[in-house]
């Protein structure tokens, strides 16, 4: 309760702070307040082309990312147990890491056009941190664990579950939130870039071409949220599959305390 | 049938560790391997789990046979109470005969909690009880009552007498009051020609 107390209290300071600064420029072209910002957002909210732009955004960087997720985990596993399928992607997952985004987001407007270019951006950031973090976490298994499970004729998917699971989910969780606040970022950067019809990169190019300071600031709010909300959803989802067991052995230990 | 180790060698980096092993085990025979460290007891046990290989020599009677063992470490997942520890290995056993069978080596307040939260005496007794309950036709243990107190270690040994149905077990162990207990025959090392052999 008191930790919750300074939080708002120091949230309440900065939101204070950029209001005043607002002010004192006195230009709504260059900062506006918290107050308007606020103001921009419930005028969005009101209309139909919002929630238009939101979905399809959401849409196409969702779906970038659970098809990048996919693909990452497979090949990720793919290289772990063929080495040469390893070597053999290596360059490709090289080659994706190190050309900029920008360059991807020309060559995709080429392939694709605008409508395709937040999914292919958001897949292609996505994608190697997923493989390269699913391959060392399936390295990262225990050896001593995997030895026992080939005396003992332990089948696939057991081992798969109880060996290599809890090796991967560290990893895999902390891969994904890099990976989450990325895909936003670069999804709704392409966007402003490719400007497709009724996405949310394109509401922020025509806040830039109308002045309308206050309308980008409040798509900002938006794209942060909805981030935060995919984040959430991803993780509480990831966790509950890769984290399962772990919960349910602490409250088993908590209850078997209790009783001690 | 008999397990027959015929020529086995093995060496790290050049450097022999054992050379020239003839032994016989004959079938539901207890053997127990005497030697001081470093004399490849581990190896010459990693090697019938077929978790190495040697380097000279073959092996009849193990093709196709299942293995059980203890190993040096405990090996658990820590994240599983016994129980499931001992289904991961032996899908078989049934609740009610698993649970049974736990209490004879732990108490009925500790089955619920993951190996995690065990200590090492507990685990060691985890392990034992996994490889004993596991189908495997040929018992290989390593150091099976490290770390057990003199009460505990009392009965596992019981509990393997009890449970090893007849089954062929080599294991390891420093201290001869265990081989005496389970009337292992010694197969002992002899360090001028670096090599294990029956003793008499």
């Amino acid at each position: 309760m008191k930790h919750l107390a300074k939080q708002t209290g120091i949230l309440l300071f900065w939101l204070a702070v950029w209001q005043v600064v607002a002010w004192l420029v006195g230009r709504p072209i260059f900062l506006v307040g918290p107050l308007e910002t606020v103001q921009a957002f419930f005028r969005l909210l009101g209309q139909a082309a919002f929630w238009q732009s939101v979905v399809s955004s959401l849409g196409r960087i969702g779906t970038g990312f659970v098809l990048a997720f996919s693909l990452g985990l497979l090949c990720g596993a793919g290289a772990y147990a063929w080495p040469l399928f390893g070597e053999w992607i290596a360059p490709v997952v090289t080659m994706i890491r190190t050309i900029p985004v920008a360059s991807f987001v020309i060559l995709a407007l080429i392939w694709t056009g605008a409508d395709g270019l937040a999914l292919v951006i958001s897949f292609l950031v996505v994608f190697p941190m997923i493989y390269l973090h699913t391959l060392a976490g399936l390295q990262a298994a225990d050896v001593q664990l995997l030895e026992m499970a080939e005396v003992f004729r332990i089948r696939f998917f057991p081992k798969v579950w109880h060996i290599y699971r809890p090796a991967l989910a560290p990893y895999l969780i902390s891969a994904c939130k890099t990976a989450l606040g990325m895909c936003w970022k670069s999804g709704v950067a392409a966007e402003v870039i490719g400007t497709p019809d009724h996405s949310i990169g394109e509401k922020l190019y025509m806040a830039k071409i109308f002045f309308s300071t206050d309308e980008l600031f409040a798509w900002t709010a938006v794209v942060i949220l909805l981030s935060g909300l995919f984040e959430r959803l991803v993780l509480y989802v990831l966790e509950r599959l890769m984290g399962e067991d772990s919960r349910k052995n602490r409250s088993k230990d908590a209850a078997g305390e209790r009783k001690g | 049938m008999a397990l027959a180790i015929h020529d086995f060698g093995k060496s790290y980096g050049g450097v022999p560790v054992f050379r020239h092993v003839e032994l016989l085990l004959e079938e539901g025979g207890v053997y127990c391997l005497r030697a001081p460290s470093g004399a490849g007891k581990t190896t010459l046990l990693r090697i019938l789990m077929g978790l190495e290989r040697p380097d000279e020599g073959w092996v009849e009677g193990l093709k196709g046979r299942q293995v059980s063992a203890v190993f040096q470490e405990d090996r658990l997942c820590p994240a599983l109470n016994a129980a499931e520890n001992i289904r991961l290995a032996n899908p078989g056993c049934s609740r009610e005969a698993l649970h049974r069978e736990l209490l004879e080596l732990l108490w009925e307040d500790s089955l619920a909690k993951p190996i995690s939260t065990f200590s090492g005496g507990m685990r060691r007794r985890v392990s034992l009880l996994r490889a004993l309950l596991s189908p495997g036709e040929l018992l290989l243990f390593d150091e099976p009552f490290n770390g057990l107190d003199d009460q505990s270690r009392q009965a596992a040994v019981d509990y393997v007498k009890k449970k090893r149905n007849g089954r062929t077990l080599l294991f390891t162990t420093h201290h001869p009051e265990e081989a005496e207990a389970l009337r292992a025959r010694c197969v002992i090392w002899v360090e001028s020609l670096k090599t294990w052999r029956l003793e008499r």
